[in-house]
């Protein structure tokens, strides 16, 4: 007689992506992808609407004349997509008044909304850094690929006023949770499902930059 | 009469083409649907173990089928206590907007995380479990029969020496065939430590994505094959790692087939086995009476070849059908609005192993299905726009910060504030003097 056994004994593997246990279950999917119309972050108070932008022959992305506006670049991922990121870039104006002065001041777990016809869609951020402006084009691929990801949210402003310049760009990663079912409550953000994780930058920096 | 029956037909008739009419609409596809297996066990062809949630959603409702048939495999497998933390690691949901998503697997002790998928999570309640996909029968009983493979070896064996024994050969082979009986061949374990399986999908009217997972227990990506020989002394077991298979695959249609070391196996198997008859006969033969113990002693070696000789084609059976292993099998469907996962599949003992007559086990660990699903009415807007422009490649350069312009502005402003404040208190002034005049 043989006993021909298959035995999962071991302990302590969590294979949970999330940043928490809470469940998902408030969220649906968005039906389809749709272009992002406004963008909402309740932490630092950002209320602006989306206009669609390029990156130029030279690979260089620039917002919305208008810093009140946020811009989206039109090639990357679309909210409720399954694949892709989705790259949103908005002015900081080092006297004031820029739509994403703010953005070095959200932390991990902020609530990001983007409005588009066919819903609203909740992220929870995950990480919020600053790279120097050569860190960025060396890590374009990793932080922009729109190819690439599961649908991560990369939110993108300057940083490093140094008079003369801006010396930096403050970078905020933000995971999908989906479109809130009727109901549910909006008073706790549930923590992001990450299946396959996008690439990271190595080594991202954690301070941010005043 | 005659009007009064046409009228009769004329409404059935109506009535019938207005069904007709309707018919399609109830008979037409699910908005969205879902299934979630976390264990599948089959036993010649025969399913033992279905533990399938199926869902769909008709665009108002989901509806949802779960067909649980574990009470067969407790019967099985009686020392399987810890099933219950398989069955409830599987999760399939379909949403009236033509999303689906579904989550299966299995997860050994410490995993309170959940599996995430989509918008919604399989929350696994991590226990020990350790699943034994079934007891099989080498018939030792007809390789130790009359006829039998290993009697004949020992015939054979003790032929020349018979006419020195003083007890019948046929009560000789009973005795050592109650030795090999005695011995650990019948409590081989063979056994593949993991830590967890997931299997994943998501779906929307569009498109449909699956991912699956194997952990071991260092976080790695390996599941070590091994072997469990108890040693003769007590309930001690000696444990063997024949294999560590690698299933850091990247997943594709019909998954990948984990090749086992098969004649490695074999041999591993073969000296574990020569080990302990060689131990099991020594002991029989020491009980033995002394002259039957001085004839026999000189030969154990000489019998544990013919009997190691005989088990062999067993072995090699064994080994050729014992762990057939395919992993990550993510295979889509429907022009990619569907797809289909298996984590891992799992064939113990094929139908051909004729020595052993055994049936084939089969077992799946992490089986969804998401899609294909459809929009409620007409496929949703995705928001036309005008095909992107620019380049497509990814900006090394993100240029947002705004400075010069909104200095001038600012100060402008503050200038003109100032004035009008200025003229303002200079008006009041004069305003006030011409009152006081």
């Amino acid at each position: 007689m043989v006993i021909a056994g298959f035995a999962i004994p071991s302990p302590g593997i969590a294979i949970g992506h999330g940043l928490g246990t809470t469940s998902h279950s408030q969220y649906h999917a968005l039906a389809a992808p749709s272009d992002p119309l406004l963008l909402i972050v309740p932490s630092i108070r950002l209320r602006a609407p989306i206009l669609p932008i390029q990156v130029d022959s030279h690979r260089v992305l620039t917002p919305p004349s208008d810093f009140h506006e946020v811009g989206w670049w039109d090639r990357s991922a679309k909210p409720g997509s399954l694949t892709g990121q989705t790259l949103l870039t908005g002015h900081t104006v080092h006297t004031g008044g820029g739509v994403m002065n703010e953005l070095g001041n959200m932390r991990a777990g902020d609530l990001v909304q983007i409005k588009t016809k066919l819903g609203i869609v909740d992220y929870a951020t995950t990480d919020v850094f600053v790279y120097t402006k050569a860190q960025l084009a060396q890590n374009a691929d990793i932080l922009f690929d729109p190819k690439h990801g599961t649908n991560r949210l990369v939110l993108v402003t300057c940083t490093g006023w140094t008079g003369h310049d801006y010396t930096s760009n403050i970078i905020v990663f933000a995971a999908p949770l989906g479109v809130r079912n009727t109901g549910a409550s909006k008073s706790k953000v549930p923590l992001p499902p990450i299946l396959t994780p996008a690439r990271t930058p190595a080594n991202p920096p954690t301070s941010i930059a005043d | 009469m005659n009007r009064r029956a046409l009228r009769f037909s004329a409404v059935v008739g109506a009535v019938a083409l207005s069904a007709l009419a309707v018919a399609p609409v109830f008979a037409a596809a699910p908005v969205s649907q879902a299934t979630a297996q976390s264990l599948q066990l089959s036993i010649a062809g025969n399913p033992v173990v279905t533990q399938l949630q199926t869902v769909t959603n008709d665009g108002s409702t989901a509806h949802e089928v779960n067909s649980n048939t574990i009470p067969p495999l407790v019967g099985i497998v009686p020392a399987n206590n810890a099933l219950a933390a398989a069955v409830a690691v599987q999760k399939a949901g379909a949403n009236s907007d033509g999303t689906s998503y579904a989550c299966a697997g299995i997860a050994g002790t410490g995993s309170s995380g959940a599996v995430n998928v989509g918008t919604s999570s399989c929350n696994i309640d991590g226990k020990p479990l350790t699943l034994n996909l079934g007891s099989l029968n080498l018939d030792l009983t007809h390789l130790l029969g009359g006829d039998g493979a290993i009697t004949t070896a020992l015939n054979n064996a003790l032929g020349p020496v018979i006419s020195q024994l003083t007890v019948p050969l046929d009560g000789l082979v009973a005795q050592l065939v109650g030795a090999i009986n005695g011995t650990p061949l019948g409590k081989i374990s063979l056994s593949g430590g993991l830590a967890a399986v997931e299997a994943t999908c998501t779906a929307n009217p569009t498109a449909a994505q699956g991912h699956s997972q194997i952990l071991d227990a260092s976080g790695g990506h390996t599941i070590p094959i091994s072997i469990t020989i108890p040693t003769g002394t007590g309930s001690a077991t000696q444990t063997l790692t024949l294999v560590n298979l690698d299933v850091n695959l990247p997943a594709k249609p019909g998954g990948t087939d984990v090749l086992v070391h098969l004649d490695a196996v074999t041999q591993d198997l073969i000296d574990e086995l020569t080990i302990e008859l060689d131990t099991a006969l020594g002991g029989q033969i020491a009980s033995l009476d002394a002259v039957t113990k001085a004839l026999l002693q000189p030969l154990q070696n000489a019998l544990i070849a013919p009997l190691v000789t005989a088990l062999q084609p067993a072995l090699q059976a064994i080994s050729d059908n014992l762990l057939k292993i395919t992993v990550n099998d993510v295979t889509p469907g429907d022009a990619g609005r569907s797809v289909s996962v298996n984590t891992l599949k799992l064939g113990v003992l094929g139908a051909g192993t004729s020595l052993t007559g055994s049936a084939l086990i089969g077992g799946t660990i992490g089986h969804v299905t998401c899609g294909p699903n459809r929009a409620l009415v007409g496929p949703p807007s995705s928001t036309p726009t005008a095909p992107p422009t620019g380049n497509s490649k990814p900006p090394t350069v993100v240029d947002s910060g705004f400075h010069g312009a909104s200095d001038t502005t600012r100060n402008v402003l503050t200038a003109t504030a100032a004035l009008m404040l200025l003229a303002g208190t200079a008006g009041l002034i004069g305003y006030r003097r011409m009152l006081t005049k």
